[in-house]
């Protein structure tokens, strides 16, 4: 007897059930294995460079108050006040040493700690009834950066964010650490689009193939140098770890001159000469390929371009970084920051933010083009016949699973992983790949919760409790906090 | 005849006493007021000359709370670490060493 395959060998068949982009049941699912495990970009440090210096970021429900405490460790609280459940938080950014719950009064330092119950002593007998020794908002289960990005995972056995990047940090470098002194990011801008937080990331991560059809109109009023969109196809996509990009092919020439090409000052090349290994060197000055979109999975995605911000030729570099916060199986949250080297040039960084807000964010022309087919295909995705069809994500795939191009051999691609030149759908199916391993498999039951101050009961004490005469005493056991979750930057200095 | 708590004609006569250092303070005034504030508190700082010298006048409008603070005492703050404000902030809207009650004779 055959069984019939699931969606999910569709998935890693490259064949895409349509309706995993609008599915309630999916996106439980999701919330379920996926978010609950992978490690997920919440932040930058450049965001809170001084003690005290806090913003709110979402996961999906939960709201993280993510901080810079005063001894300057940075550190992810759920935004959830231990008396009645009140968001401790709710400017979405400030400074503060001590956080106080609107609702109660309830105070904690910035590091997490409670400190003040207002009426200790003659509401709750005061340390007797709730100590105050150990309770704290709960820390996010894990908190690492990379490069100043900060990153949570709210499963606490989660591999180190490191291994877990893996070889995509190659990549990460060139968006990220341009110099010693790192990023600044302004922003986030925020705004929500109907559509599948799915897309996005696939998009990102792969596809070139939709530029001289969605974005004709920006080549056509001439926003970039080159004079076709057509251009994307002598690019390639790579995969690395656990992330995955597009890239461009730049004319010939030396390393300096590649990087004056899409708009870089000397200084700054300089810098990158120094900054980088000679392999990430090498992809732009041997190989000729400048990294474009990319995306971390689950749901980061990163874009580099160089688009002329003023007349004349001259174009001028911008990177920008965001997340597809999902809010439902049809709504996501995107977060857009916009990204530059910290000691680039102050005439640099201001066309360089006017780069950005011209192809991005929400004024962006990428923007409003991507996002129509997105909401479209939301919209398609929902219905009885879309269960019916099986999207042909294959490109760059034969029947058989061959490539229609072979990969890019050790002479040609100096970076980490596999890169193929031209239009293919090798990172859409890799990103979604993984999806599969996190969606398919049931993640473990959640731990415990924690109760923090107060008196916990123990399983045999439950039971006693139900019977109505759990009191103090051996069965019950004073609730332990977790782990206080700060973590040191990598010597980024506030 | 209106009914009081004990203690009532006390805490009045204190308020007026409070009111009227309050306003002695803020007739001295120098310059403009600064206001500063987050989510979760909004204060307001004077500089105040008196007949001899100055004092920095804290106030925060929403409690009506105020304080006026001398060079030393500010000085004061300047060793102090977080923990001295947490350990204040604990107990909200009260003293940590509360001074001893007054009679209205004194």
């Amino acid at each position: 007897m055959t069984t019939s395959p699931t969606i999910y060998d569709e998935v890693r068949n490259g064949m895409l059930p349509a309706h995993i982009y609008n599915d309630a049941e999916i996106f439980e699912r999701e919330r379920r294995n996926l978010f609950s495990r992978a490690w997920l970009f919440v932040g930058h440090v450049s965001e809170i460079p001084q003690p005290g210096d806090y913003v709110v970021r979402k996961v999906l429900d939960d709201s993280f108050i993510v901080v810079r405490d005063e001894k300057g460790e940075i550190r992810a609280h759920f935004n959830m006040c231990l008396h009645r459940g009140m968001q401790v938080c709710r400017a979405e950014m400030g400074n503060a040493s001590h956080f106080r719950c609107p609702y109660h009064g309830w105070s904690y330092r910035n590091d997490g700690r409670i400190v003040g119950l207002p009426f200790h002593q003659e509401a709750y007998g005061g340390e007797e009834g709730f100590s105050r020794k150990g309770a704290r908002l709960l820390p996010a289960p894990n908190l690492d950066t990379y490069n100043g990005l900060i990153f949570i995972s709210m499963d606490p056995d989660a591999p180190p964010l490191k291994e877990y990047l893996g070889d995509f940090t190659f990549f990460l470098d060139y968006y990220t650490k341009q110099s010693a002194a790192g990023i600044e990011l302004r922003g986030p801008q925020r705004w929500r689009v109907n559509a599948n937080w799915k897309i996005g990331a696939e998009n990102f991560a792969g596809d070139m193939y939709h530029t001289p059809q969605t974005h004709t109109s920006v080549v056509e009023i001439g926003l970039f140098r080159e004079p076709k969109a057509e251009k994307r196809k002598d690019g390639n996509t790579y995969w690395a770890g656990n992330g995955g990009g597009t890239t461009y092919k730049l004319p010939p020439g030396t390393l300096e001159e590649r990087l004056r090409y899409v708009g870089y000052p000397d200084d700054m090349i300089e810098r990158m000469k120094q900054t980088w290994s000679q392999e990430q060197l090498d992809v732009i000055g041997e190989n000729g390929f400048m990294i474009s979109a990319a995306s971390v999975f689950p749901n980061m995605s990163l874009v580099h371009n160089w688009p002329k911000v003023e007349d004349g030729d001259d174009v001028l570099p911008f990177i920008s970084l965001r997340t597809w916060v999902p809010i439902s199986e049809c709504e996501t949250e995107v977060y857009s920051w916009f990204a530059v080297a910290a000691d680039a040039p102050e005439e640099f960084k201001e066309l360089s933010y006017k780069a950005y807000l011209m192809c991005f964010g929400s004024t962006g022309m990428f923007e409003q083009d991507d996002v129509e087919n997105w909401v479209s295909l939301t919209n398609t995705a929902k219905g009885a016949m879309a269960r019916r069809l099986l999207l042909n994500s294959r490109m760059g795939m034969l029947k058989d699973g061959s490539p229609v191009v072979e990969p890019l051999g050790d002479d040609e691609w100096a970076g980490p992983g596999v890169a193929h030149v031209g239009y293919g759908e090798y990172n859409q199916r890799h990103l979604l790949e993984r999806w599969v391993d996190y969606v398919e498999a049931d993640a473990p039951e959640p731990q415990r919760p924690i109760g923090l101050g107060g008196v916990r009961l123990t399983p045999s004490a439950a039971a006693a409790a139900a019977a109505g005469d759990c009191a103090t005493g051996d069965s019950c056991d004073a609730g332990t906090a977790a782990g206080d979750g700060a973590v040191d930057t990598e010597g980024v200095t506030a | 005849m209106t009914l009081e708590w004990e203690g009532e004609d006390i805490d009045r006569a204190a308020a007026h006493r409070a009111y009227e250092a309050h306003q002695r303070l803020v007739e001295r005034t120098i310059g403009v007021p600064l206001t500063i504030a987050n989510e979760f508190s909004e204060i307001r700082v004077s500089h105040v000359e008196t007949r001899n010298g100055a004092r920095l006048l804290i106030e925060s409008p929403k409690s009506g709370q105020w304080i006026a603070l001398d060079p030393l005492d500010l000085e004061a703050l300047t060793w102090q670490t977080t923990q001295t404000f947490s350990a204040m902030i604990a107990s909200p809207y009260e003293p940590m060493f509360p001074e001893p009650a007054q009679s209205p004779a004194e």
